[in-house]
């Protein structure tokens, strides 16, 4: 009798807790509507109020840059009204950051109030009603922002999310560039591809001289929709719509078959054991690469012993006979983006202040100093200073300003990103077959 | 088979274990390897099993030299202190296993199921499990699992049986069961059996001759009699006798032995000098007033017979006495010596004095 | 006046031994039952609720949808066969290698007297060695271009082998390095099994005329067997959940991929890949839900299995 009864206890427990949960919403804060144009936005801090900045670098110098303009916001314009602003990296990069803040919104306390973060991530936080709209305060006006100096490309993508509005400004920028042996270029008295062809003609011509693979590209993915997005194809829209579906198929099929058909012919590879290029780069198993900007500080390290060579960069190659494309260089970036759960207005301004004081041309060129990211505003990469401290690879990527795209934010992008890398890889490295794979990579998302 | 040890040596680094044994076990006879803790009885065992290496001498089965065999090689058997029988087996496999590791002599084959059978029932019989055969050794009682071991080491008909204290796990009503058992199966069977053991009342008991060690040296080996009667040192004096020996240094002198504090012992002697004077408990008899007299200290009854506790001087005797006689505690009594059951031990070297009058 | 209890405290339990009734006994339950059903009895019942979403939205912990559609989903993917496939030949391949070869270092160790106890360590060593660092040393070890394997095999004029590249060796990567990772824990085990043996029995198969082979076979193995299927039980579960490994070995900080197309993937990895790379929960809790009954079935079968081949001793 006893057992019986514990059993059906048990029981009536289980579905009770099921059920009940599927029906009701958690325990989200009624969250504050994000402001909406219109509504007041510029607040009087009357007491001293303390904001919280939740940084994703975890790298000891891209850090203490932007600790710089932490500090000199807090000695200036903070003093002055009496906002501080506490910086908190946190180490594990990006996906720790998010982990930490998907937490903190679940729990509903411990949401920082600026972030940076990923266009991916950010049709979560619209759901869960903890982003803000900035559009407000960018149209302020004692501290309103003037976007007409930043690049149009990073315009254009703040606001490119499922809601209407702008939900996040450009902050740490890179994007893709070509790695090139200088060295070996000079020798050989060969020159840059500007063209896929010309890029076929050079690998063929090193090729055939040194016996294995002369190019490479470091992710596959990139791969793909820099190759799509020349061809004429694409990748999504900013709804989420797949661009190289339907009509567009054929398109996205040539360019990744002609790609591969160069792995085929030995003159181009994939990164293999490697993951990253710059190792087989540094030991010269190829003599160009494509990677992104951020990777120029580590190639350094992978000279073997007596192996050091000149390297410089240089825009990736546009295009390609029989191509209807645009032009086109992947971008990526962390973004700054104001998070608030309760309506508080107070907060929201101290945060905007400091936004702002941080997209000041100043700021900006503080933090693209150190040889990694781009300043996303033409007054600063046309400035002396700037051009004459930055990198090579800095100097390739502000080149390909008016080319970069990048990967817009919505529902089920992760998904997406991850199957079309499988795809990739599949095809590239696994000798899976162009069209089915890609076929089913568009039926999979066709709407 | 008559087994000899000639000059056996066992050294453990620096420690002399065995220390130049020279022993014949006679054929068919069942001896006891008896001795306190660390006299090296139970090493020398392991030593005739095989189970130990020899450091030095050798060891004779019969004509054959086994010094350098291993244990398999020499057809023995042996019974282990805890048994070592094999717990997942059953008690019919346990006996059986060490057929099943040989050939059938008679057929030069292997052991057929059969005749494994027929085998296992022969000796389960000798040792009476028949009934056990099923079970495992955990379900057996430490009786029954020494049976079994024996049983097993029996059934190769070996040419010597080795027990390693065998009784010594037993509570005290079964070992006296188990060593009658012991004696009647090695009655049976004939074959040599050694068995070691540190209790002398058991040796005593069942075995044919007495093998006694001490500090890895022989004391004396004779039979249980021969060995109580007529000891030929202290320390064998000492070990067998319950109750013991009890000992009085005296000075023997003009056919008279007077203790240290100058007690006269009614004990006549030709010897000349200073001996130790051991006494037998059942050596004492209530005398007229020529005996020593001494003051009762305690009384033990046992039943059968009485143990009186007295002092003479300083040494402490034990007397055994006939348990009507009731005797006081403070009593003051007179003793006489039965001079058969008393030895005279040099002091120094400890071994027997032996003079015309003590000669039994 | 104190009350007499009419009721005695001290009761027989059923398999005879004596109990107290008390009823302060549940005062000292609730802690422990506190965090179990908290920490490990909800979540199980979550997980199993949300396999049975058609959509889940884990920011706002909000399901839709009522079905059998997640299931459907995984079973039709094939990044979900090939861990399935993967963790078949794990447990196939490198769960008897390392039983079997952990038995035979353990009675290696247990042979030797001198400097036993520095081989217990050496042997233990990789159990309390960070999977990462040694993850790192075996990369090195596999890499295609530069890693010492190839570089072995080269010397015997063997083409380079794509260990962490190649989706036909990957496994084999796999394997190896769960096997070396495994013997550790395994070999204290048995070590510690064979010390309960009583060593005189050994003594007595000597005299009892038995080779080491037949004393191996019909001795040792047959009186180790509950230790045998104590570590056997213990690593059908813990093979069957790999993920460390492959995590080490073929993810990197750029690519959270099992390896190129996702070739090394493993149960438990796929359900973690679902989740945080994919981010979709309802999928995850599918491939777990489907990875439970699996484990279920698995256990119940060493039930049986164990009725049948295992002697306890005692």
């Amino acid at each position: 009798m006893k057992k019986r009864s514990l059993l059906l206890l048990s029981l009536s427990m289980v579905l009770g807790i099921t059920f009940v949960d599927g029906a009701s919403s958690s325990s989200i804060a009624l969250a504050g509507e994000s402001a909406s144009s219109g509504e007041k936005v510029e607040m009087d801090l009357t007491e001293p109020i303390t904001i919280q900045f939740w940084e994703n670098l975890d790298n000891e110098t891209y850090d203490s840059d932007v600790q710089k303009v932490v500090d000199s916001f807090n000695e200036t314009v903070g003093k002055d009204l009496g906002i501080t602003v506490e910086m908190t990296v946190q180490s594990g990069g990006i996906e720790a950051l998010e982990t930490n803040l998907v937490a903190a919104i679940k729990s509903g306390s411990g949401v920082p109030n600026v972030i940076t973060t990923e266009a991916t991530y950010v049709p979560d936080y619209l759901q869960a009603q903890a982003i803000v709209d900035l559009t407000p305060y960018i149209n302020s006006g004692d501290y309103g922002l003037d976007m007409s100096d930043y690049y149009d490309v990073f315009a254009d993508s703040s606001s490119s999310y499922p809601e209407e509005g702008i939900y996040t400004l450009p902050a740490f920028v890179s994007g893709e560039v070509m790695y090139y042996n200088k060295d070996y270029f000079d020798e050989n008295q060969l020159t840059v591809p500007t063209t896929w062809d010309e890029m076929v003609d050079t690998a063929t011509k090193i090729a055939d001289k040194e016996g294995h693979a002369a190019f490479g590209w470091d992710d596959p993915l990139k791969t793909f929709t820099t190759l799509s997005t020349q061809a004429g194809a694409g990748y999504t829209d900013k709804d989420g719509n797949i661009l190289f579906g339907g009509d567009n198929l054929s398109k996205a099929i040539d360019a990744v078959s002609w790609y591969k058909d160069q792995i085929n012919a030995g003159i181009f590879r994939t990164a293999g054991s490697d993951y990253y290029f710059s190792g087989p780069f540094g030991r010269k198993d190829v003599y160009m690469y494509i990677g992104s900007g951020n990777e120029a500080q580590f190639i350094q390290y992978k000279f073997p012993e007596g192996g050091e060579f000149n390297w410089a960069c240089a825009p990736i190659p546009q295009g390609k006979d029989g191509w209807s494309g645009e032009k086109a260089d992947y971008s990526e970036g962390y973004l700054l983006a104001m998070m608030d759960l309760n309506n508080d207005m107070e907060a929201r301004w101290a945060s905007w202040i400091f936004m702002q004081y941080f997209e000041q041309p100043e700021s900006v060129k503080t933090y693209t100093s150190s040889g990694a990211f781009l300043p996303y505003r033409k007054s600063v990469a046309e400035s002396d200073d700037w051009k004459n401290a930055a990198g090579t690879a800095q100097i390739a990527g502000v080149e390909q300003m008016d080319e970069f795209y990048t990967y817009y934010g919505f529902d089920g992008a992760a998904a997406l990103r991850s199957d079309a890398t499988l795809a990739m890889q599949n095809i590239l490295d696994n000798d899976a077959d162009v069209t089915q794979t890609l076929t089913d990579l568009a039926n999979n998302y066709a709407k | 088979m008559e087994i000899r040890l000639q000059g056996l040596v066992k050294k453990f680094d620096d420690f002399t274990a065995v220390d130049h044994l020279n022993i014949t076990f006679e054929d068919g006879e069942l001896t006891g390897l008896l001795g306190p803790s660390g006299c090296g009885k139970s090493t020398t065992l392991y030593m005739i099993s095989g189970l130990e290496n020899v450091t030095d001498g050798h060891i004779y089965f019969g004509d054959r030299d086994v010094t350098g065999l291993s244990p398999n090689e020499r057809n023995i058997g042996l019974v282990f202190q805890n048994y070592a029988l094999y717990p997942h087996m059953t008690v019919a496999d346990n006996i059986a296993f060490p057929l099943t590791n040989m050939k059938n002599p008679q057929t030069g084959k292997k052991y057929s199921k059969n005749e494994l059978r027929e085998k296992v029932s022969e000796v389960a019989q000798l040792v009476q499990v028949e009934e056990l055969l099923k079970r495992k050794p955990g379900q057996l009682s430490g009786g029954q699992q020494q049976r079994v071991a024996i049983a097993r080491a029996l059934i190769k008909q070996p040419d010597v049986l080795l027990l390693d204290e065998p009784l010594s796990n037993l509570d005290a009503r079964l070992r006296l069961e188990m060593r009658r058992e012991i004696r009647r199966i090695q009655r049976e069977t004939r074959v040599t059996t050694i068995f070691v053991t540190h209790d002398q009342e058991e040796a005593m008991s069942i075995t044919d001759r007495i093998v006694l060690l001490n500090g890895g040296k022989l004391q004396q080996a004779d039979t249980a009699q021969k060995m109580y009667m007529d000891p030929c040192n202290y320390f064998v004096a000492s070990f067998l006798g319950n109750p013991p020996i009890s000992f009085i240094r005296v000075l023997c002198r003009n056919g008279r032995a007077v203790s240290e504090d100058g007690v006269e012992l009614p004990y006549p002697t030709d010897y000349e000098g200073e001996a130790i004077l051991g006494i037998r408990p059942e050596a004492w008899c209530e005398g007229t007033d020529q005996g020593v007299k001494v003051r009762v200290d305690s009384v033990e009854s046992r039943g059968q017979d009485q143990m009186v506790r007295f002092h003479i001087g300083k040494a402490q005797i034990t007397a055994l006495a006939d348990a009507v006689r009731e005797f006081k505690i403070g009593e003051e009594v007179s003793f006489l010596l039965r001079t058969d059951r008393c030895y005279l031990f040099d002091p120094a070297a400890r071994n027997r004095i032996r003079t015309g009058s003590t000669a039994v | 006046m104190k009350r007499t209890k009419n009721r005695n405290r001290f009761v027989t339990g059923k398999n005879g031994q004596l109990m107290v009734r008390s009823n302060k006994a549940f005062l000292f339950l609730i802690p422990p039952l506190a965090v179990f059903l908290a920490f490990v009895f909800y979540p199980l019942i979550m997980v199993l609720r949300t396999a049975f979403y058609e959509k889940y939205v884990y920011i706002v912990s909000k399901g839709y949808g009522f079905g059998l559609d997640s299931f459907r989903h995984v079973l039709n993917d094939s990044v979900f066969w090939i861990a399935v496939k993967n963790t078949g030949i794990l447990m196939l391949v490198a769960l008897p290698a390392t039983v079997i070869l952990s038995l035979i270092i353990a009675l290696m160790i247990n042979s030797i007297k001198k400097l036993q106890g520095l081989f217990q360590t050496l042997y233990f060593l990789p159990y309390v060695t960070s999977t990462i660092a040694v993850g790192t040393a075996f990369y090195c070890l596999f890499h295609t271009d530069v890693g010492y394997l190839n570089w072995f095999l080269g010397l015997f004029g063997i083409d380079k082998i794509g260990w962490l590249t190649d989706p036909s060796k990957v496994i084999w990567a796999l394997t190896i390095f769960c096997i070396w990772n495994g013997l550790a824990f395994k070999v204290i085990l048995f070590l510690a099994g064979l010390q309960k043996i009583n060593p005189q029995v050994y003594k007595a198969a000597k005299v009892d005329g038995a080779s080491p082979m037949k004393t191996l076979f019909r001795i040792t193995l047959p009186l180790l067997s509950p230790t045998i299927w104590m570590v056997v039980i213990v690593s059908v579960i813990y093979v069957a959940r790999t993920y460390n490994e492959v995590y080490v070995l073929f993810t990197s900080v750029k690519s959270p991929m099992a390896g190129s197309g996702n070739c090394a993937i493993t149960l438990a990895y796929y359900i973690y890949y679902e989740f945080f790379v994919r981010g979709e929960v309802n999928y995850a809790a599918a491939a777990a839900v489907m990875f439970l009954i699996v484990i279920m079935a698995l256990t119940v079968i060493q039930r049986v299995i164990s009725r049948k081949f295992v002697h306890y001793v005692g």
